[in-house]
């Protein structure tokens, strides 16, 4: 109001001059589209089940049970019939679904106790439960043992405050195969598409497209054409 | 209002520009250009208000929001009355009930990540887990942790890829590196910041009071690490996709125009839990826990290990340590037929 006031004392136009002024003004706001539309990629969409948290794989704690026939099979009830003499690995007939790739630890009873199949067997004499199956592999694997008793290698999950709550230690076998121990090279999980990263993929290294929306944008609204595809409401 | 002063001077005429020095008088001429003038500035001021047409109910700004008071002077009454009100927003919101909490730091702790850098293949887990935990915004994506493909025998970041899409991770040219907050004891995002919306707990976790935040993405320019993330557009998280469980300084819905970060999840390690990036990590890559603490993983990784900061010749002094092991199990393939020498 009091802008209003001042210049209309310069001249009896100035007034009317001021007042359209404002009036254009307003125009262009409610017609115009003051809110400029930033252009969303697609969002890459992660099913929950691939970012499960806690142990990478289930490990036994206790031996199988195998049902054949009708009947529950523990492992001695068929091993405890004939002992196996054979040092090193053979082509299996049983227990097909194994794949054994251990490195140079390549015979089942380096690991798999002779006389007692439902017990892990230790180099100097003496068994451990399958749960007890870090004793087994710190026989070989001792700068490794080491660091996991330290905390450095593997995964502690819970917590971190054992004053609050359980801090669960998780043991060789709920993160590595004891038969194949290597960890298998898996599919990544989709990388970013945000908006100054964009969303160009080096496919094999190569830049596919090194344009981020934003810029993509720019180039269509000289053509007029479509915009980036919009993400879900927003 | 000035219609009695018009009446009074509706006998004069013919006035000119020097009568308005001398005394506010008013002429038919003078009114109506006056009132154009007011009613052109009334209408100019309304329409620059349209844009609030564009506010539905489930959007942040309310007045209680507006004159809110910062984190650091909020008794107890009124952070109670924040969260409320923020808790009644984010069920309008998404229609999820939040457990809501203001959660302080803990005495004598002081939170130290560590990062392995030879177990991690980067499989992306931890950025998505972060995601779903946060309610970071889906569309447009924030992330938290970005993890760099890096050239074996460089550790210059500038050489890292972002956007490596391959069939299967690790690539054995490569080694993975994922950063994000290092929550710097030294911070340059917190120095920067004009308002104080951002500052450093004493816990080590530097936090942001998005309430306060005025999005002027100082603190983005700031960090070395580029762990801070702008809401550049209205975050969209699907209604399912809502982590209830939320706390005043880390993980509620923020809104356009703030900034973001990593805290450590510190809605989960407050209350002595682990951070989500490290619980998903398929590797145990990530370590986590209270440097202060002597029997902690991270303190015996700090003294035992080969471990280093980046960038540390910024004198950021990071919380966030990256570590090797001796062995490198992707880089070194022991082959099978040497070892056992065709024994079998």
């Amino acid at each position: 109001m009091a802008k209003s006031n001042a210049p209309a004392s310069k001249g009896p136009i100035t007034g009317y001059l001021v007042g359209i002024g404002f009036l254009f003004l307003a125009g262009a706001f409610l017609l115009g589209n003051p809110s400029v539309e930033i252009p969303l990629a697609q969002h890459n969409q992660v099913r929950t089940e691939q970012i499960i948290p806690g142990a990478f794989r289930v490990a036994l704690e206790d031996p199988p049970i195998v049902n054949i026939g009708t009947y529950d099979q523990r492992c001695n009830d068929c091993h405890g019939l004939f002992e196996n003499t054979r040092p090193k690995f053979r082509e299996l007939t049983q227990h097909t679904d194994i794949i054994l790739d251990h490195g140079i630890n390549d015979g089942c009873l380096d690991c798999h106790d002779k006389g007692n199949r439902e017990k892990l067997t230790l180099r100097g004499g003496g068994t451990v439960g399958f749960d007890q199956v870090a004793q087994l592999c710190a026989q070989c694997h001792g700068p490794i043992y080491r660091d996991w008793q330290k905390g450095s290698h593997g995964k502690t999950i819970g917590y971190w405050d054992t004053d609050l709550g359980e801090a669960t230690k998780l043991t060789c076998s709920q993160c590595h195969d004891p038969h194949s121990p290597s960890f298998k090279p898996m599919p990544p999980l989709p990388g970013p598409k945000t908006l100054r990263m964009g969303e160009h993929y080096a496919d094999h290294g190569d830049l596919v497209d090194d344009k981020n929306p934003l810029q993509r944008w720019r180039l269509n609204e000289h053509e007029g054409s479509n915009r980036v595809e919009q993400g879900e409401d927003h | 209002m000035q219609l009695p002063i018009m009446k009074n001077t509706t006998g004069e005429g013919g006035c000119g520009p020097r009568e308005y020095t001398s005394r506010p008088g008013m002429t038919r001429r003078s009114f109506l250009r006056r009132g154009t003038a007011a009613t052109g500035a009334v209408a100019a001021i309304a329409a620059s208000l349209s844009p609030l047409r564009e506010l539905t109910d489930t959007d942040e700004f309310t007045i209680a929001n507006f004159i809110q008071k910062h984190y650091k002077e909020m008794d107890q009454h009124d952070m109670a009355k924040a969260l409320e009100r923020i808790s009644a927003q984010v069920e309008k919101r998404y229609d999820v009930r939040p457990n809501i909490r203001d959660i302080k730091p803990m005495d004598g702790v002081e939170f130290v990540y560590a990062l392995n850098l030879t177990r991690c293949i980067g499989c992306r887990k931890c950025v998505h887990a972060c995601v779903e935990e946060n309610n970071q915004s889906r569309s447009p994506e924030i992330q938290y942790i970005r993890v760099l493909e890096m050239p074996r025998g460089t550790n210059d970041i500038e050489q890292g890829n972002h956007h490596y899409q391959r069939a299967t991770v690790p690539s054995e040219d490569h080694y993975y590196m994922p950063i994000q907050c290092h929550q710097c004891a030294s911070p340059p995002c917190v120095k920067v910041c004009p308002v104080e919306a951002t500052w450093q707990e004493s816990d080590g976790i530097t936090v942001i009071d998005y309430d306060w935040c005025i999005g002027c993405r100082y603190c983005e320019a700031a960090c070395p690490y580029w762990a801070r993330r702008f809401n550049f557009s209205k975050p969209s998280i699907p209604n399912d996709k809502i982590n209830p469980n939320m706390s005043y300084l880390s993980n509620r819905p923020r809104s356009k125009g703030v900034m973001e970060k990593c805290t450590f999840c510190l809605h989960r390690t407050r209350e002595g839990k682990m951070p989500a990036c490290l619980e998903v990590c398929p590797t145990g890559a990530r370590k986590f826990g209270n440097i202060l603490d002597p029997e902690s993983d991270v303190r015996k990784i700090l003294e035992s290990k080969r471990v280093f900061v980046l960038k540390q010749d910024l004198g950021t002094l990071p919380r966030f340590f990256y570590y090797f092991d001796e062995r490198d199990p992707i880089n070194e393939k022991v082959s099978t037929d040497t070892l056992s020498g065709g024994d079998a």
